[in-house]
């Protein structure tokens, strides 16, 4: 088992430091790329918070938080909106993993599946009144049923929810305790004692002195700050925005318009296919029917006002999606870099934040063919739902193995390079119009100004 | 050592011989760096004020992360560079600029060799090796590459370039040969390896030999190109075939075809006339090595992996023994039958991969690369049993980018081409 915890190799510290910047990206893409193989596999489960424990135990607290957060956000605007509502829930379950990890729990099977159990009454209890205040009680799974059960029959919101977190949530959370720590264990010896030691034997830092002022000029599309701004602006409207009809006319007349215009309104259509409407459906069933009241109502005394609350919450889901898609994916890929800089995300927060966004294409590839690998080694003997469900921890541990790696040879190849500090020090030139960046402020404040006064 | 370096610093470009585990990746790495000798120094010291740059055989692993676009992986290397200039002219002659809207990551290995070596140029670096990365560059682009830097276009770098493909590469004047086991690093002089048996008679017999055929097959990726477009071709059991195509030509997809990963659209894969459904069982008519190992290393034990096919296909637990035995002995790997494949190194982790899927005992195996960071030595005992198994019937399939290796095995060549 696991000997002592790396428990406080802070980031900061130079001769690690490069190694943990370069973890948790990998980390973050380990939690995105095992939703993909889990989906590939076409599975029964969900496994999202697998990078975040093994990064967390790998290079403690800090690379933790960050690698639950940041793979909250990407989700959001990649996959399902609904993700960045429960970064507290992310971090709390890095905190808990980095105070069990010093604990030793996952040293023994004992310990780790205890440790799960704790996970899932934490992740249970956090995210409780982030269900109840943003959702009204119900979220978009099968426990949503459970949930509406308890609520008709009299319980309380916030008991409902917790109640079924706490039946649920102790089963997924001790299932990924169990798998990480299982693929922690098969990785070789050599490799983890560089994160221990961190940073690997002798590396000689060539003294590097980048190139003065090295200035580099992109035109953008829109100002960063224009776009952060507007973002920001435009998302605490959604939030205060409580009709119905106003929020169908911003969805029609700027969201998707916005979104044909940044080229992305496939993955828009996307995730409201996928996400928002299969959501907005079961909501409605939810409280129209099962509930037959809005949240603050008595069960049944009001099935259309019930069916109103259901269409609102889903409504405010996918323009607060739209927003978000619209914020991070129309960036130009090659305007990503000077876009964070611009936001006043400097040296090792721009390395992680660059790296996460860049990360997922390459860990899906490398899922992709590890899967294809094990096919081709002839270990899966046929395509059964049994046999896949068999081999999945199989494919968890190469990817594992296949990460952390790659995090020592990248640092090795950042501190070789001195690639960190030049990556630091571009500086970002604006090009772009001055007009169009007003516009986009001025809109989200006029909708945040309807908004208030609505109130 | 000491000499060794007197001669290393001199000229512009050294080339340098030797062996698997000779201590010519030490020696590079040495030169950059990354290692320090006995005493804890770095000889190259004032050198490396002015930075340095390493590529090794893992190209993937030379992709920065830090960059979504070719384009931002060359501006962060190529910001402020000495040689700006002729770097431009360069991407554009080796096609990198056709590339910058593409993911490093999503390009073929020797498209992302080629962008690491630019970018390494880009640093405008001291020292500049280069370690077996030319194996998965084309011949007309590495040619272009070693003539820029014979020419003394990155006049402030010296190269250090090792490789087991020297005695292909004619543009290549003087090489420097380093004696054996000279400065490999004590964690790899105690590694218990032999070298491959070359006379090794492997336990592999094959029931009934069976013909490939291609019949009418079509494959296309979902959004992307049409790769395989009614393709017919039959293979004879007992033979040997290289496949041989420029990248995207579809290689790796006609492998992944027959292999089962991937499904036909249309059309049929047939055995002896019979058709046969690879896509319900996959790896099982035939075997497919990938050209990076680490894809197909899967077990904590050297052994373990070796037997892991065999034992999938149920064949006798005896049998899967015997087997094991016979390929770790025939690969130089029963000293290090319990060690972690992936602790080993590159050019170990190659051999065990291929050892596996050997194992398998499929009637026809597919070997993308199966010489990749090989000595001569290895190669030739790596022909030898291919040449083997071909005389038992089994139907082989080479991929390989070295003319040499190829040229030694008595095949005949497929070439995908534009349809």
């Amino acid at each position: 088992m696991l000997t002592s915890q790396p428990h406080n190799l802070p980031i900061s510290e130079p001769r690690n430091r490069s190694l943990h910047l370069a973890l948790i990206p990998l980390g973050i893409g380990l939690n995105m790329s095992l939703g993909t193989i889990v989906s590939m596999l076409k599975l029964p489960i969900y496994l999202d918070m697998i990078g975040t424990i093994v990064v967390t135990i790998l290079s403690g607290l800090w690379a933790g938080v960050l690698t639950a957060a940041l793979t909250q956000l990407i989700v959001s605007a990649t996959i399902n909106p609904i993700y960045y509502n429960f970064i507290p829930t992310a971090v709390a379950i890095a905190m808990f993993t980095h105070l069990a990890a010093r604990k030793g729990a996952f040293q023994t099977m004992r310990g780790t599946i205890l440790a799960g159990i704790g996970l899932g009454l934490v992740s249970g209890i956090v995210s409780a009144p982030i269900i109840v205040y943003v959702f009204g009680g119900v979220v978009a799974t099968g426990r949503s049923v459970m949930t509406a059960y308890l609520l008709s029959a009299g319980e309380r919101v916030l008991n409902a929810v917790l109640l079924t977190g706490a039946a649920a949530e102790p089963v997924d959370k001790t299932l990924q305790c169990i798998l990480s720590v299982w693929c922690i264990n098969s990785v070789p010896q050599s490799l983890l004692d560089r994160f221990k030691i961190g940073g690997g034997q002798a590396v000689q830092q060539a003294i590097w002195t980048p190139a003065q002022d090295i200035s580099h000029k992109t035109s953008q599309s829109i100002h960063p700050v224009a776009r952060g701004l507007a973002t920001v602006i435009g998302i605490i409207g959604v939030y205060l925005a409580d009709n119905v009809v106003v929020l169908v006319f911003v969805w029609l007349a700027i969201i998707l318009p916005l979104c044909m215009t940044a080229g992305i309104s496939r993955k828009h259509m996307r995730i409201t296919g996928m996400v928002v409407l299969p959501l907005c459906l079961l909501l409605v069933a939810l409280w129209g029917w099962i509930v037959g009241a809005p949240p603050d109502q008595m069960p049944g005394s009001n099935p259309e006002g019930g069916v109103q609350y259901a269409l609102l919450i889903s409504l405010r889901l996918a323009v607060v999606g739209g927003i978000f898609q619209l914020c991070f994916l129309s960036i130009p890929q090659a305007e990503l870099l000077s876009t964070f800089w611009h936001w006043g995300i400097r040296r090792d927060n721009l390395i992680v934040a660059i790296g996460a966004f860049t990360i997922f294409p390459e860990l899906k590839i490398r899922a992709e063919q590890i899967t294809t690998a094990r096919y081709a080694r002839g270990l899966l003997p046929d395509r059964r739902l049994i046999t896949r469900f068999r081999q999945l921890p199989y494919l968890l541990r190469p990817l594992l193995v296949w990460s952390l790696r790659a995090a020592i040879q990248r640092s090795e190849l950042w501190d070789q390079k001195r690639l960190l500090d030049r990556v630091g020090h571009m500086r970002h030139a604006y090009e772009g119009s001055r007009l169009r960046d007003g516009a986009f402020i001025g809109i989200s404040l006029i909708w945040l100004v309807i908004n208030l006064v609505d109130i | 050592m000491s000499d060794v370096f007197s001669t290393l610093n001199k000229q512009q470009l050294t080339t340098i011989d030797g062996l698997n585990f000779s201590g010519r990746t030490y020696l590079l790495r040495l030169m950059t760096g990354l290692e320090t000798d006995a005493e804890g120094r770095s000889p190259a010291d004032d050198i490396l004020q002015q930075g340095a740059a390493y590529i090794g055989p893992e190209i993937y692993n030379a992709i920065s992360g830090l960059a979504p676009t070719v384009e931002e992986e060359l501006n962060i290397h190529m910001t402020g560079s000495r040689y700006r200039k002729e770097l431009e002219e360069i991407n554009e002659t080796l096609g990198l600029n056709e590339l910058k809207q593409r993911n490093p990551v999503t390009l073929s290995g020797g498209e992302q060799a080629m962008l690491t070596l630019s970018c390494a140029l880009g640093l405008s670096p001291g020292h500049m090796a280069i370690d077996s990365a030319f194996e998965q560059v084309s011949k007309e682009n590495r040619k272009l590459l070693m003539d820029w830097i014979m020419r003394g276009t990155f006049s402030q770098t010296l190269f250090f370039l090792a490789d087991n493909r020297l005695s292909e590469y004619s543009e290549i004047r003087e090489t420097v040969s380093i004696p054996d086991h000279m400065g490999t690093p004590e964690k790899e002089r105690q590694l218990p390896l032999a070298s491959l048996k070359e006379d090794m008679e492997l336990p592999l017999q094959i029931q009934d030999a069976v013909a490939l055929k291609l019949d009418h097959l079509d494959f296309k990726y979902p959004q992307g190109p049409h790769v395989i477009r009614d393709f017919n071709l039959t293979l004879e059991p007992g033979r040997i075939y290289t496949l041989t195509g420029k990248n995207g030509a579809g290689k790796s997809t006609l492998a992944k075809l027959l292999c089962g990963v991937l499904k036909p659209d249309h059309g049929h894969i047939r055995l002896n006339q019979e058709i046969y459904d690879a896509w319900s069982n996959p790896g099982r008519q035939v075997g497919y090595h990938f050209q990076n190992p680490d894809l197909q290393l899967f077990s904590t034990q050297v052994e373990d992996e070796i037997s892991a096919g065999p034992r999938a296909q149920q064949v006798e637990e005896s049998q899967v023994k015997v087997r094991t035995e016979a390929l770790m002995t025939a690969f130089g790997l029963s000293g290090i039958r319990a060690a972690h494949p992936l602790e080993m190194p590159f050019v170990i982790r190659k051999r065990i991969a291929l050892a596996a899927t050997l194992a398998m005992g499929c009637p026809w195996l597919i070997l993308d690369e199966p010489t990749l960071g090989q000595d001569n030595t290895s190669v030739l005992a790596i022909k030898s049993m291919i040449e083997q198994m071909s005389a038992r019937g089994f139907g082989i399939v080479v991929i390989s980018h070295s003319q040499w290796f190829r040229s030694l095995l008595d095949a005949e060549e497929i070439k995908l081409g534009d349809g």
